[in-house]
């Protein structure tokens, strides 16, 4: 065995990476508390305003995310029999990719526009599942190639960011849906 | 077949890197004034 995959090397790792992701969850949370909000819109494409824009970026990110799950699972064998075609891997990578990509537009507006508001329960946990959600994910992004890691490691942050997503689009897509408008182009 | 395989895997790093490198210079260039 190598010293690249000792057991020791792969706790430090580990915790680096989950430091790291510890690290990017605080510096956003300080970051939308610190910064004045602007009230500003930010692109809106072709929908009629920059929150609509926000709202299916969500949902496409939200959508991936089952696909993501799914897939990983799948991968893992934990759903039905056999690991899947041979391309779901990439596929698997290149879905989680584009949701982070989706939801990068998504989560510089709330910082730079709206920051992070502690007035209602709801805008409350969706910040700070907002702030879990990228923690996670970088924890996730720095753990998912490291050798010999603790086989939770990864299902378990996995999860953590699933469930980060899940509560996100719950808090906003969803909210803005059943009480604003839909589908709100 | 592996080299492919290195190949797409740091592909997709280099997007993710390059998306949290844009999203941190967007939020630092507006606090800081270098972005309008």
């Amino acid at each position: 065995m190598s010293s690249a995959s000792t057991p020791t090397h792969s706790s430090n790792r580990l915790i680096v990476s989950l430091l790291v992701g510890a690290a990017v969850s605080l510096s956003l949370g300080v970051y939308g508390r610190v910064h004045d909000p602007t009230g500003e819109a930010i692109v809106s494409l072709f929908f009629s305003s920059s929150i609509n824009l926000k709202v299916w970026l969500a949902t496409t990110a939200f959508g991936l995310a089952i696909f993501q799950e799914l897939s990983a699972a799948k991968m893992y064998g934990k759903l039905g029999s056999g690991y899947g075609p041979k391309w779901l891997g990439k596929t698997h990578r290149t879905t989680g990719t584009l949701a982070f990509l989706c939801a990068i537009p998504v989560a510089y507006h709330c910082l730079y526009s709206l920051g992070f508001q502690s007035g209602e329960t709801r805008v409350l946990a969706h910040g700070l599942f907002g702030c879990l959600f990228f923690g996670a994910l970088t924890a996730k992004v720095l753990v998912v190639r490291a050798k010999a890691m603790p086989k939770l490691a990864l299902p378990v942050l996995g999860g953590i960011v699933f469930t980060a997503l899940t509560a996100l689009w719950l808090t906003s897509a969803l909210w803005f849906f059943t009480t604003v408008d839909f589908p709100g182009i | 077949m592996a080299k492919r395989k290195s190949r797409y895997n740091t592909a997709i790093e280099l997007v993710l890197l390059t998306g949290a490198v844009v999203f941190v210079l967007l939020l630092a260039g507006v606090d800081l004034g270098l972005l309008p």
